[in-house]
């Protein structure tokens, strides 16, 4: 899957960029605020109809403006629109027809890494929670549905348990509920990072020279093949126990929601004891472990939206990556500053200048 | 705008999926038309309230106390389809599937939205289930999780009772092809799968 058009209108401070861009890696430069992120914000927005940020719809709408648009031709898809009007919702239109945002997905399998993501291995739990729920939505099939409908029911037991009198066989209800969609949760994501760890230590060897293995586990033990019916098990007791404490405080403390991942280092935690630039690599490490895995399940790898992460990575492990760059049907990497490290790419790629919301090749 | 104008629009938008353009737009169409057109809009709207009355057995649309379908003698009275909703009613019944009786919830339980099991009509269903007539309730709400949660509530209430409790299956869409069904549906079909006769 590659994109062969792209027309950006108004989106941030893009009023009106259009490219034809090239397959494999297309390397875009251009000094702050020349508008790199929010180029690769828009693909992101067409890909998924998400924004990455999670900013309020009036901040993607260009100020001057009162509407967004990005528009994107591929090989087999003939238009994706994607429009948003102040005031109004976001529109997607798929061959002029209206479409839904889980058919993007499906269409236009993009993977966007923000430098904001290097940090998910240093800050709390949540952050690797959220980075483990992203990649399962993607390798999974049904995770996404199944998660959104725990946090469906989480959100109805939390206000359950805030009610003055409490239908004590509904509450039953809903915990029953949760405890056998939240089994599978679990479920998956122990798979998951078992999966996961087959592949972290020689990775994470590749950037840092250690003998030491690096995984990404849970906290809790024993959590590791078990099936569905010993998970429910476990959360029923722990849901048992606290069931005091919930009516207590008024909320859900135990379950997948509140699940904890850590990366340890030959079984220590790399939050207490390891250095900036190994955390941030845990994290690259885990990116190019999960697009191994997604290769192998789907045959081909993700278009790549690659923001600034140069920046973030000291210049040894920033060769390190180009030397790994995974050979996706097509990878958008910018940058503000032509490293030397670029010495160390093979194979050809295209460069692109942006600036002033202009972007050209050069 | 000019009062007469901004009342009827401020009406039209407390209905579902109307915004201001689209109120503004229904409006400018209606004053555009013969005034004999929007009278009888507006008596068909007031017939509304003053003929239409809930079934008292099932609380599906009636003229009268009790609905069309309760008063058949020709239906089923062994059997009782829950619906969340009367609308659910009159879909079901197009399908000419089904010759049992109905019970309308009035919603689904949701706490969120300050639905509790007692705003629903779930004991009166209870009070109807133990007729020795009533063989089966069949659970016809809607799958998502509001139904899911509101299904296994009506189950355990009626565990006790000397009735069969099915549930309608949920599937792939007839004629859809199956690249176009999403994942949780295709999973659902697959557990609700069943033995070719």
């Amino acid at each position: 899957m590659k994109i062969d058009r792209l027309k950006i209108t108004n989106y941030r401070n893009l009023e009106d960029l259009e490219i034809e861009p090239n397959s494999g890696l297309n390397l875009i430069f251009g000094p702050n605020g020349s508008g790199k992120t929010n180029f690769c914000e828009a693909i992101h927005f067409v890909s998924t109809g998400d924004n990455i940020k999670g900013s309020r719809q009036r901040e993607l709408i260009n100020w001057d403006s009162n509407y967004a648009l990005v528009r994107m031709g591929l090989l087999n898809v003939e238009e994706i629109v994607v429009y948003l009007e102040e005031g109004e919702g976001k529109e997607i239109k798929i061959n002029s027809k209206s479409g839904r945002q889980s058919d993007l997905r499906s269409l236009v399998p993009t993977h966007t890494f923000v430098p904001e993501d290097l940090y998910i291995s240093k800050g709390p739990p949540r952050r690797r929670r959220s980075l483990l729920n992203r990649h399962l939505s993607q390798l999974s099939s049904g995770y996404g549905h199944l998660l959104s409908d725990y946090n469906a029911e989480l959100k109805k037991k939390n206000t359950l348990l805030k009610k003055d009198e409490i239908n004590e066989e509904f509450l039953e209800v809903l915990s029953e509920r949760l405890i056998e969609l939240g089994a599978r949760i679990t479920g998956e994501r122990a798979d998951y990072l078992k999966k996961l760890n087959q592949y972290l230590p020689e990775i994470y060897g590749q950037f840092v020279q250690t003998d030491e293995k690096l995984n990404l586990s849970y906290t809790e033990d024993g959590l590791i093949d078990r099936s569905q019916e010993e998970l429910e098990e476990l959360l029923s007791d722990r849901l048992e126990r606290n069931r005091e404490k919930e009516l207590d405080r008024g909320t859900s403390v135990v379950g997948p929601h509140r699940d904890k991942f850590e990366y340890l280092l030959d079984g220590r935690d790399l939050r207490t004891f390891g250095s900036q630039g190994e955390l941030r690599t845990a994290v690259i490490a885990t990116y190019l472990a999960y697009l191994e895995l997604y290769e192998k399940k789907f045959n081909e790898l993700p278009i790549l939206v690659l923001d600034d992460i140069l920046s973030e990575l000291d210049r040894a492990r920033g060769e390190a990556f180009l030397e790994n760059l995974p050979e996706a049907p097509q990878i958008f990497m910018t940058t503000a500053t032509r490293s030397p490290s670029f010495r160390k790419l093979s194979g050809e790629f295209t460069v692109l200048k942006i600036q002033d919301g202009v972007i050209e090749r050069q | 705008m000019i009062e007469p104008l901004e009342r009827v629009i401020s009406e039209f938008k407390k209905l579902p999926g109307i915004g201001q353009k689209t109120a503004e737009r229904l409006i400018f169409h209606l004053l555009t038309r013969d005034s004999d057109e929007v009278y009888r809009l507006s008596e068909a709207l007031k017939g509304l309230t003053e003929e239409v009355k809930r079934c008292q057995v099932c609380g599906n649309f009636s003229l009268g106390d009790k609905c069309e379908i309760c008063s058949d003698p020709k239906r089923d009275r062994g059997k009782i389809c829950v619906v969340s909703r009367p609308w659910d009613i009159a879909k079901i019944e197009s399908t000419h599937k089904y010759e049992g009786l109905y019970h309308v919830l009035g919603g689904l339980v949701n706490p969120i939205e300050d639905v509790s099991p007692e705003d629903l009509s779930i004991s009166e269903l209870t009070e109807r289930a133990k007729d020795d007539r009533v063989e089966e309730v069949i659970l016809a709400l809607e799958p998502k999780t509001e139904g899911e949660s509101t299904s296994m509530y009506i189950v355990k209430k009626l565990r006790p009772l000397d009735v069969e409790v099915s549930r309608i299956a949920q599937g792939i869409p007839v004629g859809r092809d199956l690249e176009f069904t999403d994942k949780a549906t295709l999973g659902k079909a697959f557990e609700g799968r069943r033995g070719v006769d």
